[in-house]
């Protein structure tokens, strides 16, 4: 077969169309976390991106950052291979016209100077250029050489050449470039798409506190965050942190809030991750070194979820001390570093020397989002961000343009997740009818026959691998090895293993392929799929991890590295051996979703997978669709949510692909993703329902604190969700007071609550507007409005709602008529006497949300909120998948309560991911599941005790009978393994008649596997 | 260090020095200790101090602790605290503020108006505080003892009489009409000959042409 | 180039030496400041009304607009308050209106700039001016600028950098003069606490001399007569208070200057400097 040139320029030069509908595109501006997920959600439903990236690889800020590219280079190289990917690096979009379903757009294309085509990434340019420039992607601190790759694992991996820094007249890469692929003459182009729909990605600008001489920048014991990260990658190995100057740092401060929180330098809002990274680099780097001194300067601390626990630790286990004070100045005395801050707890101004000051710079709107929204004729909020609605979080002023990720407004890489699946449903819905999907051909179980032919390729992985074990030195020694027709130790990355499988496999007949490389969680099923297109059964390929369990372990000791190399090959070379081909299974998809849950996030969820053209059943628990929105007054934009829910009913009502079941719940679930049973319970009847795929958006309840603070005896003592409705009845008290944490971040519930500020701010500013005269006061122990939700809070103080702050151990006392604080910042005890003491609780799980993971065969946390996937890096680019393939989660019930538009985002989101699945004709089955040998099978029932996931049962067998005399019928029990099995393999391991085995674990395949190194 | 300048700064160490000369400070709030009875503050007061020109940002501040940090005169007095100032005129309490020597010592450095991130610009509120407390007190409600609205009402007579300043006159208003304060004005004699004898000490009062507009501004906006 | 020249209350007293040199600088630079008509008082800090310096510096600006020229101002706090009203104007509206019920000669179109001398003379006539007509480089003495407080703050008033103001530094280089470090070049000297909190202002000039000292300087120059008030006036008595030897003249930057251009001390007013000055000029002029 002859290898085609990848079909990179021909699709943007031509508009033939592919199939009998042209299939829908989208065009994707900015290649960050946010884009990059945008773009596989659209493709893996059956569309095709323009993925548009101004610089010269894709990966954004995540890729400029040692510890988070390995999360994201499995999705970058994912979109690198996929053929319904265009990767338009080096351009720009410079005009954009029509309209949604028909926008053109005109893209300018810097010269790479590099032949895409031609170039295999061998470097030899690298090494032949004579001059080196500061690397502006690693932010100046490191030299490259004028052609250069952008940074070590590119996507695309091909170099860029920065060709004002060329010397005059050299032309010493072309001289070296094998390939012929050098092209000084390089010229810019402009190409027009067109597209249906566009989603805004172009992400966010670290704030630069250059600005302010006095945090003294140029002394090397001031860094910013992004620094730190990169001293605590090279403290790695020794555990000492070493500043630029090589003096050893021991004692650290960060200061929070650096460019954020602070109209007077241009940007008011919380960048909202910055108490969270912070938190974290301070753990790392206490990890690393125990002697480490390290101090956090803080106004609020701004940490949900995972990441209160990381703050409770270094607090309590750590001895991090957070010292409630904003540090304005950086004092330099005789050569030592000098702070100067207020304690608040010890109501005094101390000054401190320390060795290294961290600056916790927040985030800023993109330097390219002004001119985008010009060309885009999109409007920008106040903040500089592009303008979106509440209650529409991704549509920007033009329909058939959305926004996602940080371009939106500050937000983490969890939530920007969200964003981009949430923008990848919106602009799917423009196109729905343009869907196509590929046909694939199923995976028999086909014997590639005679001996194995095992081929073995060995990857440097950039040169995480390279570094520490002699590759060649390997590759000799495994040529020996039994089976082993061929081996291959060239690729640097997964795509040039790839290819080199691609063509090893075809020339010299391999027929089992073991890859030593990274770790098979983040590459194996991309390598199987790639076994899939050059016709290998997926389950013949195996993948030998040399690099978290070799190289990166080992690195201080190479020749023991390269012997456990050797060791750790020769395992899966034997296991190679004796691997099966197995038969994937096809289930036909059922095109439709169940979406548990009809509050704002169900519905939304619902209108979004109507809009694509697919059905959805709405199961809602209560007598009537909204959840906790009926319940609230107004929303923070001012819209009455009663406004928005009714639009939102209507839309469903007039839908013809939703169906709504109120009255109702879920109490049973069988099946797997593609083709679920549910049994729903509904008032007058019990039904079962099929489906595709399921989104559970159960949502949450407001806490009652009954007890506390008199509430539930006192009249006058309310919760905010009953503080909505007296204010919807119209109150003008004297004084209202509001208290923050009533019964969150204490012994009883850990957590906080996270909507609970933004909440009481909405409440206290809705008040002032209605009662100007009331006095409105806010005790709390910080506020937590973050993100956008800053503004709310400044708004609030200028109408003149009072804030008053106690320490996390003082909390405020009621007497029935006086209210009792100690206010930390006066360090004097405050009084007052409310008309309504409003207590601001937190959202806590649904009653039955234990019952609903159970049935779904998905985890909740400790309190009962549901949990996305656990494996790592997934858990943060895929907030919204559940360990249970097919079932989605969305809104509060999801890990921690939302505010509306993240509900929304979350939402339209899940409805992006099922999609994926719906959209393809039926979903392949995992084929490493259990099986059992019915003529070993006693029908003990071990197995089904045992089994976590309900996936295997005993059936009844018929059977004829020897009885040494005449043959009789005869009837016995057999163990029988459904589709729900995840091949954890508890079964096999209990079985007592050996009946039960794993597919791909089989006896003889781990046998091998040890024998060969005993 | 990038820098090529050393720090090579020799200063005696403040600690040293017995800052109890610089306490004059009789009724600061600091000092008080009861808990702060909201029914018994006056609620308006954060908004008259919004109304005074230089005051209406005073509301936006969140407690940071800038202005507090950067303040020279807390470096001297620990207990001017700007941000303390602020806390309570938001809580109401504006007798305690208002006849606090405190409000009187700002140095109008504007280090606190440049470093606030809210843009409170404290030197401008505590102007705004320092006019409702001459107002207050010429009603009066309050009681001032510090000697500073004195000393600006004798410099803005000398320039509402004659347009300029008039360094003697504003002495003898002062030092002499004001205070009886002999000792003081004997106390400048040494440097007054020495700026004599240089020729520095304008003996006689120069009164600008345009007097109209200069009442027209008294009379109208200078409400004290 | 033509400035209009508002020279301060102090300029014909206090700070005389302020406006006998700013003149002779400004001369030799080819700098034509023309003084401005029957000009008042801008309130300096004791106007604690705003609206009442507001309204006293813009009856100076509409006098000077009258010209066209941007009106130069010697003094910190009198370009404060002007450049504050200039703010006030463009800010709010109703404070025209307001202005213009008080008198009618209230109105300023906006149509000059006041400029403080220090940045006309770095940032209009420029530094490389100053390096040629630099005739007696001033490479024998150590200069330390202080700038208090109003020539970087607040930033959106001001014309240099809060935190680290350069302009006289970059005369000082300009002149050859040494240089050392000097960490106390903005810190506040309490100067508009002079009359009625003495004690502060002695602690608060105290640290900013004996830095001075401290680094070896031979002379302080600023830009401001208060300020100059209280380092040079008023040196004896921190002297006095604290028991310490300081005896840092303390120049106004355009004596600075014209010491460097070769002009006459007695034509710059280096006699009326409280601290002597005698020794300094003794060894710029290598004597």
């Amino acid at each position: 077969m002859e290898e085609e040139a990848t079909p990179r320029e021909t699709m943007v030069e031509t508009d033939a169309p592919v199939g009998t509908v042209e299939q829908g595109r989208v065009a994707v501006i900015g290649g960050g976390v946010a884009g990059i997920i945008s773009a596989l959600d659209l493709v893996d439903s059956g569309f095709k991106v323009y993925l548009i990236e101004r610089g010269a690889s894709i990966g954004g800020k995540m890729s400029q950052l040692a510890e988070c590219v390995t999360g994201i280079m499995p999705m970058m190289v994912e979109l690198e291979t996929d053929p319904d990917v265009e990767l338009l690096t080096l351009s720009e979009v410079t005009s954009i016209s029509g309209s949604q379903g028909n926008f053109e757009l005109e893209v300018r294309r810097r010269p790479r100077y590099v032949d895409e085509l031609k170039c295999t990434g061998c470097a030899q340019c690298i090494e032949a250029c004579p001059e080196t420039i500061p690397d502006r992607f690693n932010f100046g601190l490191t030299n490259r050489k004028v052609i250069d790759f952008s940074h070590s694992q590119p996507v695309p991996n091909i170099p860029a050449i920065e060709r004002e820094s060329c010397p005059p007249d050299c032309r010493k890469c072309a001289e070296a470039c094998t390939a012929d692929a050098i092209k000084l003459d390089d010229e810019e182009r402009t190409v027009k798409i067109t597209v249906g729909s566009i989603i805004l990605s172009p992400g966010y600008e670290p704030f630069d506190p250059k600005v302010w001489a006095r945090y003294k920048l140029e002394n090397p014991s001031v860094v910013t965050s992004l620094e730190f990260e990169r001293m605590l990658s090279s403290a790695a190995g020794s555990g000492r942190l070493v500043r630029s100057d090589g003096r050893e740092a021991k004692k650290i401060a960060f200061l929070q809030c650096i460019g954020s929180r602070d109209p007077h330098v241009g940007n008011e809002l919380c960048s909202n991750v910055c108490c969270m990274y912070t938190a974290k680099e301070a753990k790392r780097a206490r990890e690393l070194n125990p002697d480490l001194d390290i101090s956090i300067f803080y106004m609020d601390v701004r940490t949900f979820g995972r990441d209160e626990h990381v703050v409770k630790q270094i607090e309590n286990k750590y001895g991090v001390k957070y010292i409630r004070s904003r540090i304005p100045e950086i004092i330099e005395k005789d050569g030592e570093l000098q702070l100067r801050y207020e304690d608040p707890e010890k109501d005094e101004i101390v000054d401190e020397e320390f060795d290294l000051v961290v600056l916790a710079v927040g985030l800023l709107p993109s330097d390219s989002i002004q001119s985008m929204a010009e060309i885009a004729g999109v409007e920008l909020d106040s903040f500089g961000y592009f303008k979106t609605e509440l209650e529409s979080p991704m549509d920007t002023s033009i329909p058939g343009i959305y926004v996602c990720g940080t371009a939106k407004g500050p937000m983490s890489i969890m939530d920007s997740a969200s964003w981009a699946s949430g923008a990848a449903a919106r602009a799917g819905s423009i196109i729905a009818k343009e869907r196509v999907v590929k046909e694939t051909r199923p995976i028999e179980a086909e014997e590639a026959g005679g001996e194995p032919k095992i081929g073995v390729f060995l990857c440097r992985c950039g040169e995480s691998i390279s570094r520490v074990i002699d590759l060649e030195s390997l590759a000799s020694q495994i040529k020996r090895l039994p089976d082993v027709a061929y081996v291959d130790a060239s690729a640097t990355t997964c795509t040039e293993a790839a290819d080199a499988i691609r063509s090893a496999v075809k020339e010299h007949g391999l027929n089992r392929i073991v890859l030593a490389g990274c770790t098979p969680r983040i590459y194996e099923l991309h390598f199987r799929k790639l076994c899939e297109e050059i016709g290998i059964n997926p389950y013949l390929f195996e993948m030998a991890n040399i690099r978290e369990q070799c190289a990166w372990v080992h690195a201080d000791n190479p020749d023991a590295a390269l012997e456990k190399a050797e060791e750790l090959i020769r395992m899966s070379v034997a296991r190679a051996g004796y691997l099966d081909a197995l038969p994937v299974k096809r289930i036909p998809v059922v095109e439709s979703v169940l979406v548990l849950g009809g509050g704002i996030t169900g519905m939304t969820a619902a209108l979004e997978v109507a809009r694509q053209g697919y059905s959805a059943c709405i199961v809602e628990r209560d007598e009537r669709l909204g959840g906790v929105l009926n319940d609230v007054g107004v929303l923070q934009n001012g819209r009455r949510a009663s406004e928005l829910l009714s639009e939102l009913r209507e839309e469903i009502d007039e839908s013809e692909l939703i169906t709504v079941f109120t009255g109702s719940e879920l109490v049973d679930l069988t099946g797997q993703a593609g083709n679920f049973t549910g049994t729903v319970k509904r008032p007058e009847s019990t039904e079962e329902i099929k489906f595709g795929a399921m989104i559970v958006a159960t949502g949450a309840e407001e806490f009652k604190p009954t007890g506390i603070y008199g509430y539930g005896e006192r009249p006058n003592v309310v919760t905010q969700l009953e503080f909505e409705r007296l204010l919807e009845e119209g109150i003008s008290p004297g004084t209202v007071a509001m208290i923050q944490c009533v019964g969150a971040m204490d012994e009883s519930r850990e957590y906080c609550g996270r909507i609970c500020c933004g909440t009481a701010v909405k409440n206290a500013l809705r008040l002032k507007d209605l009662s100007p005269e009331t006095e409105v006061y806010v005790i709390g122990r910080d506020i937590r409005t973050y993100g956008m939700w800053e503004s709310i809070y400044r708004d609030a103080r200028g109408k003149g709602v009072i804030f008053l702050r106690h320490d996390a151990n003082k909390k405020p006392s009621f007497d029935g008529e006086i209210l009792s604080t100690h206010d930390m910042m006066l360090n004097r005890e405050v009084q007052l006497k409310p008309d309504y003491l409003v207590l601001s609780t937190p959202m806590i799980p649904r009653n039955d949300s234990e019952a609903v993971a159970e049935t779904l065969n998905i985890s909740t946390d400790d309190y009962g909120f549901f949990v996305e996937e656990q494996l790592r890096p997934k858990v943060k680019l895929r907030p919204l998948d559940s360990a249970s393939t097919g079932i989605f989660l969305a809104g509060s019930a999801l890990y921690r309560p939302r505010m509306i538009d993240e509900c929304m985002a979350q939402g339209s989101g899940a409805a992006a991911r099922a999609l994926t699945l719906l959209s393809k004709p039926f979903v392949e089955v995992e084929a490493a599941t259990s099986v059992a040998d019915e003529a070993l099978c006693a029908g003990c029932g071990t197995c089904v005790s045992v089994c976590p996931f309900d996936a295997v049962e005993l059936q009844e067998l018929m059977e004829d009978v020897n009885t040494f005399g005449p043959v009789a019928d005869a009837v016995r029990e057999v163990a029988v393994v459904s589709d729900r099995c995840k091949g954890c393999g508890l079964c096999a391991s209990y079985c007592p008649s050996d009946a039960m085995s794993v597919n791909h674990f089989k006896d003889r395949q781990i046998f091998a596997q040890i024998e060969v190194v005993m | 260090m990038g820098s090529s300048e050393k720090d090579v700064t020799t200063v005696i160490d403040v600690t040293k020095f017995d800052t109890s000369d610089y306490k004059s400070v009789r009724k600061s709030p600091r000092s008080a200790t009861g808990p702060i009875k909201a029914w018994e503050t006056d609620p308006n007061f954060k908004y008259e101090v919004q109304k005074q020109p230089g005051g209406k940002d005073l509301l936006y501040c969140y407690q940071c602790s800038t202005c507090t940090l950067s303040c020279p005169i807390r470096e001297i007095n620990p207990d001017f605290n700007p941000r303390k100032i602020i806390e309570m005129a938001v809580l109401g309490m504006k007798k305690e503020i208002l006849e606090s020597e405190e409000i009187w010592i700002c140095a109008s450095c504007q280090a606190c108006y440049e470093r606030c991130p809210q843009n409170v610009k404290f030197s401008e509120v505590i102007g705004a505080i320092k006019q409702v407390a001459m107002k207050e007190a010429q009603k009066g409600n309050i009681e001032i003892t510090s000697k500073k609205p004195g000393f600006d009402g004798s410099f803005m007579s000398m320039i509402e009489r004659f347009g300029r300043m008039y360094e003697p006159g504003l002495l003898m208003d002062f030092l002499l009409l004001k205070n009886k304060d002999l000792n003081g004005l004997f106390g400048y004699m040494p440097l007054g000959i020495n700026m004599f004898k240089k020729g520095k000490i304008a003996f006689f009062p120069s009164k600008i042409k345009g007097m109209d507009c200069i009442k027209n501004i008294f009379e109208k906006l200078e409400e004290v | 180039m033509r400035f209009t020249y508002y020279p301060g209350c102090s300029a014909h007293a206090s700070a005389k030496e302020y406006d006998m040199s700013a003149r002779a600088v400004c001369e030799k630079l080819g700098v034509e400041l023309i003084e401005i008509d029957d000009w008042n008082c801008c309130g300096a800090l004791e106007a604690e009304n705003p609206l009442v310096s507001v309204a006293l510096s813009v009856r100076n600006l509409a006098i000077a607009e009258e010209s066209g020229l941007d009106l130069a101002i010697p003094c910190s706090a009198c370009y404060f308050n002007a450049a504050k009203a200039v703010k006030y104007l463009r800010e709010d509206e109703s404070v025209q209106k307001k202005l213009l019920e008080v008198d009618h000669s209230l109105r300023f179109n906006d149509t000059i700039a006041p400029r403080h001398l220090l940045d006309v003379i770095v940032n209009e006539v420029g530094v490389e001016e100053i390096r040629r007509n630099t005739t007696r480089p001033l490479s024998r003495i150590k200069v330390v600028p202080y700038y208090g407080c109003l020539i970087g703050r607040p930033s959106d008033i001001a014309f240099d950098d809060p935190d680290n103001p350069r302009s006289m530094d970059l005369l000082i280089e300009a002149v050859g003069a040494e240089q050392p470090s000097f960490s106390h070049k903005a810190k506040c000297c309490g100067g508009a606490l002079i009359m009625t909190n003495f004690d502060y202002s002695m602690e608060m000039s105290r640290k900013i001399l004996e830095d001075a000292k401290g680094a070896g300087a031979d002379c302080i120059i600023v830009g401001c007569p208060v300020c100059h008030l209280m380092l040079d006036g008023r040196q004896s008595d921190i002297e006095a208070k604290y028991e310490i030897e300081l005896k840092i003249p303390v120049l106004y930057f355009t004596q600075l200057l014209g010491l460097a251009f070769g002009i006459e001390p007695g034509k710059l007013g280096l006699n009326k400097n409280i601290v002597s000055t005698n020794n300094l000029v003794s060894m710029i002029k290598g004597a």
